[in-house]
Parts: structure tokens; sequence; C-alpha cells
């Protein structure tokens, strides 16, 4: 095939083209679904290794200890900015004199076993990685993110934010970016990233429920309740069950996620609202999860995840999680309502939505 | 010096802005932003780092940054995960500085 140069620098050629695969990857055909995740991950890998050769050499060896047993090692930053430098605690060793290493250490652990455990995942990639997480980031930092191949967490400025590793949920969060982007590697833009920031807050809260032994209408569905500082108790990120209503405070502002389609958020700010317009499933997977458990909503959540594709919209992931549903039912591991149920709670939030 | 910086993003999807005329700042936190300024070595960033800025992870915070001295204007625009480790401690700065007008407000 003739080629020509491309003049722009970010230039995207493909043989087949990204449509085809999509539409390819919506009827279920694997290879279709693993090459669009897998050549947009290449593409950046490369832009990446231009500029930093040694980042990509020092992913390969993340310090001492076991490699490839999903090993969680944390590192404390000591309030500076660079990554992994002083390991504080790795897999086996004996608590640390620091109550955030400690905290981190424990809830990753949680967090990985629950994906081992009961989704049989190993870990991130399914490959038993590393599991690599940075704390005491920063000058009072208020963050926590997932850089692509490790977590990073802030003290909070110590008012409105306390120590992002002080909770479950948050953490589960951010590993479970993690392990989006190693299987449809959902675009962080428009509603693949409010999808990706959706199915964060579907397994971080559901840990969290797990491992409090909650029911659906025992837990409070809020994500980072833990992490509000001492004048906003009570006060959270999001709430699933009632997006738009976790927080109103000075620094934050008011909650804007909406919890339907006609108040879907439009503009630019936040990637396109990717941290706004999650609640929009995020409210539908809180009423699945109150008809039928949240263990068995999160069941077809997790089936439906490792079948979405990097650009996938609302509408086509509500398609899959029917999908998913409909091979959970007939494998008899969720009740046969589970059906009814999703259409019922994705109908109840204007999904899926009509074309004009 | 006029810099105006925001800082938007991140988990808790904060919305933060700045402007400040480094004129007006206290001596002591004028020589902080200039050491900073200094370190972060913002002239010789190079062009690749930045257009990186929505290829890798999630939940990072975006920051842009711009700089006007006498009639000369720059720009910059970086987000957690692209930043280098000379411009950090300069966007820890500015956002903490951020926060401390927003609460001020």
């Amino acid at each position: 095939m003739h080629k020509k140069d491309c003049s722009k620098s970010m230039c995207q050629c493909f043989i087949v083209p990204t449509y085809i695969l999509e539409n390819l990857a919506q009827n279920e055909v694997e290879a279709a679904r693993v090459t669009i995740a897998k050549s947009r991950q290449m593409r950046r890998r490369r832009i990446f290794k231009e500029y930093d050769i040694n980042g990509v050499v020092a992913l390969t060896d993340a310090g001492s200890g076991r490699h490839g047993e999903s090993a969680r090692h944390v590192y404390d930053c000591k309030g500076k900015t660079k990554l992994r430098v002083n390991e504080a605690r790795k897999e086996g060793d004996r608590s640390s004199g620091d109550s955030v290493v400690n905290q981190a250490y424990d809830y990753s652990g949680v967090v990985r076993d629950y994906f081992k455990d009961i989704l049989q995942r190993n870990s991130i990639d399914n490959e038993g990685l590393d599991i690599i997480l940075n704390v005491h980031y920063g000058n009072k930092f208020t963050n926590a993110y997932w850089d692509g191949d490790e977590m990073v967490f802030g003290d909070g400025d110590g008012i409105i934010f306390s120590n992002f590793a002080n909770s479950l949920d948050v953490i589960g969060h951010e590993l479970t970016h993690g392990v989006t982007q190693f299987t449809s590697g959902l675009e962080y833009e428009g509603q693949s990233g409010a999808l990706n920031e959706h199915l964060s807050d579907v397994f971080g809260v559901t840990i969290k429920q797990y491992h409090l032994k909650q029911t659906a209408s025992d837990a409070d569905w809020l994500i980072g309740a833990d992490i509000m500082g001492p004048s906003l108790k009570g006060q959270a990120l999001r709430s699933m069950k009632a997006p738009g209503t976790a927080f109103d405070n000075k620094l934050m502002g008011k909650d804007l996620q909406p919890d339907h389609m006609r108040n879907y958020y439009k503009g630019e700010r936040d990637n396109h609202g990717v941290h706004i317009n999650s609640g929009i499933p995020n409210k539908a997977f809180y009423l699945v999860s109150m008809e039928i458990g949240t263990d068995k909503a999160a069941l077809i959540w997790f089936e439906a995840m490792q079948h979405l594709f990097a650009t996938a919209n609302f509408n086509q992931f509500v398609q899959i999680v029917l999908k998913a549903a409909h091979k959970l039912v007939d494998g008899g591991k969720v009740p046969d309502t589970a059906i009814q149920s999703i259409e019922a709670a994705f109908n109840a939030v204007g999904l899926p939505e009509s074309l004009k | 010096m006029h810099i105006q910086f925001s800082c938007v993003g991140g988990m808790a999807n904060l919305d933060l802005n700045v402007v400040i005329d480094t004129d007006e700042l206290p001596q002591a936190k004028r020589d902080q932003l200039q050491h900073l300024m200094e370190t972060a070595d913002l002239s010789n960033l190079s062009l690749g780092k930045m257009i990186e800025a929505k290829a890798k992870g999630a939940d990072a915070f975006s920051y842009k940054l711009d700089i006007l001295e006498e009639t000369e204007q720059q720009s910059f625009t970086f987000t957690d995960t692209t930043a280098s480790g000379k411009v950090r401690p300069l966007l820890d700065y500015l956002r903490n500085l951020a926060i401390e007008v927003k609460l001020a407000e």
C-alpha cells in the first residue's frame, strides 16, 4: 500500500478504519477489541519512549522484593514529587511506623484480593503485575491519580482534604484505572472517559461494601467520604446514590454531577466532563445493585468491562452490559431478573439515548 | 511579571485559578517564587513533553501557566503525569496559593 508522508506529528494511520474496528468490537470480535486497545497503547508508548528512556528503564524494576506476584510496594515521597524513591514497605514486610504507608499497603491488598478472589483477575494486568503506591506526594497535594504505571497519593491540605491514601474506595478507584487501562483502555475524554471514571467508582464502592460486609441498602454509596477534611465531615467527592449532592463548599463549589441524560454536561471542562457525567451510569449501577445486590451487579459490570473498547459511549455501554448480563444469567451466576433490572435502571437515567 | 495559573480536574475535579503580580508580593514570597521559576527552567522546556498531555493515566490535574513579562507572553500546559521533576515544585506552590486565595474569598 502506498503511504504518503504524514505532516502532522500526532497522525494516526491504520489499514482498517477505526469505525470498522469499533463495529467489529461491538459484535464481540475479540481481536478487533484488542487491536483498538493495543494500538493506542503502542502509539502512546512510542511517544513516551522518545523523550523519557530513563522512565521506561525504571518501569522494568520496581525495586527489591518479589515480582510478577502482584506484590505491593509502597514508597514514601516525603513531601517531594519524585516517584518510587524511598521504599517504605514491600510485600511481606512488617508494619511501618507510618500509618499512611500501612493504610496504603492494607487497602491495596484488599483491592488486589477482591479482584483475584471474587473476579478471578490476577492484579492490574491479569499477569500478577506488582502494585506500586507512592504516598506523601508533594506539598499538601490535594489529589490521587493513576499515572499509567503506578498510583500517587497526596496528603491533602488538611482543611478541605485529609490524606488521599486513607480511603479504601479511593485506592480501589485508582487501582481500577489500571485494570481499565489493561482491558478496554477507555479513552480519558467525553463519554468513554466518563465510563472510565464510572468503572473506577463502581469497583471502589463495591470493594468497600464487600470489605465492610455491607449490603446495597446499608451502604452510603459515597466516594471519598474518608478523605474529606475535618470541617467537611459528611461530604464526599461523589454520591452514586444521589449524584449532584456529594458536596457544597468553598473550595470545590457545588457538586455538578447529573443523574439523568437530560442534565448531561456538554462543556469542555474536566476532559469534557469525565468526573461529571459519570454520575449518570453511577446512578444506574446503584439502582441495579438495589435490585439484585451490589455483588451480582459488580459481576455483570466486570464481565462488561472486559468487552468494552477504547471509544465506547454510553449507548454502547448499555448494550455491552446487557450482553454481559445475559451471559451470566445463562451461566446461573446472576438471577434472571437482572436483565429487567438493568433495563429499568438505564431507562431511569435516560439511557439508551435515542439518536436523532 | 504577571502570572496566570489554573489547576483543574483531579479526582476531586477542582477548578483553581490565581493571578499574581509579582511586584505586589512580599519580598520573601517573591524570592521563593523566583527561585522556583528558575528551577523550573521553563524557557528550556521541549514541546515534545507538553503535547503528551492526555496520553497516560487518570485523575491527574491539568495545569495552565501564562507568564507575561513586559511585552513577552509565554504559555505552558502540564498534567501531573507530564510535568517534569523540575516544574513540579512550582506547580505545588502555585496550586497551594490558588487554594489559599479561593478559601479567603
